[in-house]
């Protein structure tokens, strides 16, 4: 289990507040959402998955709920609270900067 | 409020039921959509646990996020620590021990340091408190010695406190007895006359009334100050003492004050005014304080300076300053600092081999441990986890130990507080034990800090080679050739480590030889005289009595104890034997066939133990301590009645080198008035005066009543000294202070006024003598003692560890034809080489550090080679003894069984 360097925990941040704020979802449906968005570009481990959705919560941005799935099983739901929200604007626009100048370097000479 | 439940409820830690719950839920979704594909239930779940990965340790970074990582991991490692602890409770126990013992003996010894050379002295800005040395060259001396000397003469007092703008508050003081009349007979009282400006100069506040003041320095008044524990034992702590009147001596002194504990142990202060003198022979201690804003530097350049002034000689520039100041503190501490020294390295000594074997033990251990932890490290674990795991544990025994620790501490100060203290009489105003401060040294909190400090510190030194061992386990995988191999390193640092041991405890125990040595040597020293049953003490006589009235007194007391069914001989002397002094007669004894002349040029050259020295003892005193007589007959046996004396052997020998002393006439010369001639009645075996460590002096001993007679003021002797006291012996049978309170009575219904003081038996004031390097040799053999345990303990755990590991091949040689007493002989040959080794290295050691025994040393050198051989053979005994047993183990090993170990 090798920690996820700081870029990239930030990254999983994001696409955890991107998918949630279409809908509330589980950790399944999160990772499974993400991996097909992408189409099986990402792959999210369950290894950082789950300490990174607890880590949100903590910090105030995710609020859990037990709810009963289309299958009928109990799951875990997470829903953007009002701070995961401006949260995750932050994250995008920021991401969009980093993108925009990584962009730039990566096409100079 | 509600939002902030609402918040909190969001962010509360989810119990690790709920985050189970949530793992298992995803792992059964993702198991369902597998199942959706097409795979049996089976095969399902199975892949859904496959892709989920290691579901624990999710659950634990889990539950990482909502606690502090570092503080759950080091809890984690304590309750993991006391589960292998517990599991392996014979071990633990050993580690534990040796560790307390180690860390005891050091706060034992740090509590000395803190109380003799650490703490303060309890007076104000006491780091200011100041004495004046003068370092005498040798052409100046008494008896052409150099000397340096911290007491002073009145003149010269009187010169400093005028001159010196550097030192403020001048003081001298001077130990003196007073009798205390009460109803229940006569007291003796210790005190000290004092310059006024030493309360003052100390600073510490009065419990009752005042110090003594500038006003107090008058040759009228009459104003003594108590002290605390005279209040208390001999005015039961009245309230009302100020004002009081009382009488010390037949005169009578109004009590002005009560001073507290601290600013000194004696009874009373009285003040004393220094007069200008011509006496520069009679020197008196003497204090001062730096004056604000002045450094020791500054101050001693000025003392100096004028110091020289006083003496007359031209300042030379680079010249060894003649005077110094130096602080009371380091002054007071100077004696003991070399032994203390001492004390400090030996038991860093032990500390040290405690560590290291404590490292061996658990590297031993951990060795057992190798595959738990390769498996760890396969599952995981980092390196630096299980590093943090195993310092954990030698922080969890460090602290275990450091508990018990405090323990032994108190055992040991208390024990080392009752081999210091040896009886030395007060009057004589000695240091009254072997270190100063003694009744200071105790296990108080900056000791106790001290000690969980070096629990600490230990603990993270003998944990730190072992986490850094253990932690490469599995490193290249989990292999039976890395076992091997690191099960070889191991072993050879064990044996490294062992070997270091044996070295230290060797040295350690060769000085502690050398001291038992010295002290034996100083027991077996026979001081001349039968000290079993002998009762020791001093009667104090009025002080206005005349000199024939106190011989008359102590005659009467003589009598009335010969009487007493229990005394079997009773007499008196100017002086308790083995009192060191210097006698300064003016009295010139000239053996016959000697001229004046011969007398005075010899005295110029002789050292100081070869100066005749001369004692006034009453015709029994001798008798009843039991010196024994070599020749002629004692004096009150004496059929002629023309004066004689008796003379000590060495006197005999070498006045008298025929062997004709007895018979021999003595003329005795003491100007101006016209000599006398006296008979040597008898010669007395070798008798010690002073101290043990030196030659039996030469002793002319005078009968006082004799000496009484003579018309010379100058040799009547003591008795005519306002205030001496006569010392006594009495032979008794049984328990000699089971006469004390009969010679109270006695002496009480001669004269109310007469006080007995110092009564002890004559064994302890020779013991007493020997207290000092007792005191060293028991400390250093118990530190040596334990080194050498806890070294033969490792060497034995290392080399069981080895032959243990080694089973397997040992029966496989074994059942391929190896003789056992080869298997043996290999085993042995292995431990002699560590022992040896081991050995050789401590002997190299001492011969290189006992030199700095040296001081303590007496009637052996610092390389005594019976010592030496001594030691290192009874040692290398006993750590052979601990590789024999593993050995002879390694023998009985059945070969089929072995080859199944595993």
């Amino acid at each position: 289990m090798a920690k996820t360097p700081d870029s990239l925990q930030g990254s999983l941040e994001l696409l955890i507040l991107k998918t949630l704020s279409v809908e509330p979802n589980h950790g399944f449906g999160i990772a499974l959402h993400i991996q097909t968005v992408s189409e099986r570009l990402l792959r999210v481990e369950e290894g950082s998955l789950y300490p990174a959705l607890h880590r949100l919560k903590k910090q105030g941005y995710l609020s859990t709920e037990w709810k009963i799935t289309e299958n009928g099983r109990r799951a875990k739901y997470y829903n953007l609270t009002t701070s995961g929200r401006r949260r995750f604007q932050e994250a995008e626009s920021n991401w969009h900067s980093m993108a925009k100048g990584v962009r730039k370097v990566l096409r100079f000479a | 409020m509600r939002r902030r439940i609402s918040d909190w409820l969001r962010r509360r830690t989810p119990s690790n039921r709920e985050i189970r719950e949530e793992l298992d839920s995803h792992i059964q979704m993702r198991a369902e959509l597998n199942e959706s594909f097409g795979m049996s239930t089976d095969d399902a779940i199975r892949a859904a646990k496959r892709t989920f990965g290691n579901r624990v340790a999710i659950e634990e970074d889990v539950r990482g996020v909502y606690t502090n990582r570092h503080l759950e991991i080091a809890a984690q490692d304590i309750h993991f620590s006391l589960r292998t602890l517990i599991k392996a409770p014979a071990s633990t126990a050993v580690i534990v021990l040796t560790l307390a013992l180690g860390l005891g003996a050091t706060a034992a010894i740090f509590s000395v340091l803190n109380a003799v050379m650490l703490r303060p002295l309890p007076y104000a800005e006491p780091e200011r408190l100041v004495q004046i040395v003068e370092n005498v060259p040798a052409g100046e001396g008494f008896g052409g010695v150099a000397q340096r000397r911290t007491a002073m003469s009145a003149s010269d007092f009187i010169w400093w406190r005028e001159h010196s703008t550097t030192l403020s508050h001048f003081a001298m003081m001077q130990r003196e007895s007073r009798t205390l009349a009460t109803p229940d007979g006569s007291l003796q009282l210790y005190g000290e006359r004092v310059s006024p400006a030493l309360f003052a100069l100390r600073g510490v506040q009065p419990l009752l009334g005042r110090g003594l003041v500038a006003d107090d320095e008058r040759p009228d008044s009459d104003v003594v100050v108590l002290g605390e524990a005279a209040w208390r034992e001999y005015f039961n702590s009245v309230p009302d003492i100020v004002g009081r009147r009382i009488e010390l001596d037949s005169r009578t002194f109004s009590v002005v004050g009560v001073m507290p504990p601290q600013f000194g142990d004696q009874a009373f202060w009285v003040p004393m005014v220094v007069v200008a003198t011509t006496n520069r022979t009679f020197l008196i201690p003497a204090e001062a304080r730096l004056a604000d804003g002045v450094s020791l530097e500054t101050a001693s350049a000025e003392v100096n300076m004028l110091g020289l002034q006083l003496r007359g000689i031209e300042p030379e520039p680079g010249a060894e300053p003649r005077f110094a100041v130096v602080r009371s503190v380091d002054e007071l501490t100077a004696a003991v600092a070399p032994a203390l020294r001492v004390l400090v390295v030996a038991v860093g000594v032990v500390l040290a081999i405690v560590c290291t074997n404590v490292a061996n033990l658990l590297l031993v251990r951990g060795t057992r441990r190798q595959q738990e932890i390769a498996i760890r490290r396969s599952l995981g674990a980092t390196r630096w986890r299980i590093a943090r795991q195993v310092l954990t544990e030698s922080l969890v025994l460090s602290v275990f130990a450091g508990l018990v620790a405090i323990a032994i501490a108190f055992a040991g100060v208390w024990l080392l507080k009752l081999t210091a203290a040896g009886y030395v009489n007060p009057r004589l105003g000695l240091s009254p034990s072997v270190l100063p401060r003694l009744d200071e040294i105790a296990v108080d909190p900056p000791v106790l800090a001290f000690v969980i400090l070096l629990s600490v510190v230990t603990g993270v030194l003998f944990g730190l080679l072992p986490a850094l061992r253990l932690s490469k386990y599995g490193e290249r995988g989990h292999t039976s050739a890395s076992q091997i191999s690191t099960l070889a390193r191991n072993s050879r640092l064990g044996h490294v480590l062992a070997a270091v041991q044996l070295a230290c405890a060797m040295a350690l125990l060769i000085g502690a030889g050398l001291l038992v040595g010295s002290f034996l040597r100083l027991t077996g020293i026979d001081p001349g005289f039968d000290a079993r049953g002998v009762l020791s003490f001093e009667l104090v006589v009025p002080g206005d009595t005349t000199a024939e009235h106190k011989l008359e007194v102590a005659e009467t007391l003589v009598a009335h104890l010969e009487a007493h069914p229990r005394v079997t001989r009773a007499g008196f002397a100017d002086l308790p034997p083995l009192t060191p002094s210097i006698s300064f007669v003016s009295m010139l004894l000239i053996p016959e066939g000697k001229t004046g002349f011969e007398m005075l040029e010899e005295q110029r050259t002789q050292l100081p133990g070869e100066q005749t020295q001369t004692r006034q003892v009453s015709p029994g005193y001798l008798r009843a301590l039991g010196a024994r007589l070599v020749a002629g007959e004692w004096l009150d046996e004496r059929a002629g009645a023309d004066p004689a004396v008796l003379v000590s052997r060495p006197y005999a020998d070498h006045y008298f080198p025929n062997g004709n002393a007895v018979g021999s006439n003595l003329t005795v010369i003491s100007p101006p008035a016209s000599d006398r001639v006296v008979t040597i009645g008898g010669v007395i075996d070798d008798f010690h005066l002073g101290n043990l460590d030196q030659a039996a002096e030469r002793v002319v001993f005078i009968d006082p009543r004799q000496a009484l007679a003579a018309p010379q003021q100058s040799a009547r002797g003591f008795l005519t000294v306002a205030g001496s006291s006569i010392a006594f012996a009495a032979r008794t049978t049984g328990d000699p202070t089971s006469i004390i309170s009969d010679l109270r009575a006695i002496a009480r219904d001669i004269d109310p006024r007469l006080a007995i003081d110092a009564a002890v038996p004559m064994e302890r004031i020779v013991s007493g003598l020997t207290t000092r390097p007792r005191f060293y040799a028991a400390i250093l053999t118990t530190f040596g003692a334990i080194a050498g345990f806890i070294a033969v303990i490792g060497l034995y755990g290392v080399l069981s560890y080895v032959v243990s590991q080694r089973t397997k091949e040992l029966g496989i040689r074994m059942a391929l034809g190896a003789q056992r007493g080869a298997v043996l002989k290999q085993v042995l040959r292995q431990g002699a080489l560590i022992v040896s080794i081991g050995v050789v290295c401590g002997v190299a050691g001492a011969a290189a550090l006992t030199r700095y025994l040296a001081g303590m040393l007496y009637g052996l050198t610092a390389l005594d080679p019976v010592v030496y051989v001594l030691t290192a053979v009874v040692f290398a005994a006993a750590a052979m003894l601990a590789v024999y047993v593993p050995a002879r183990r390694a023998t009985t090993i059945d070969p089929l069984s072995a080859l199944r170990y595993e």
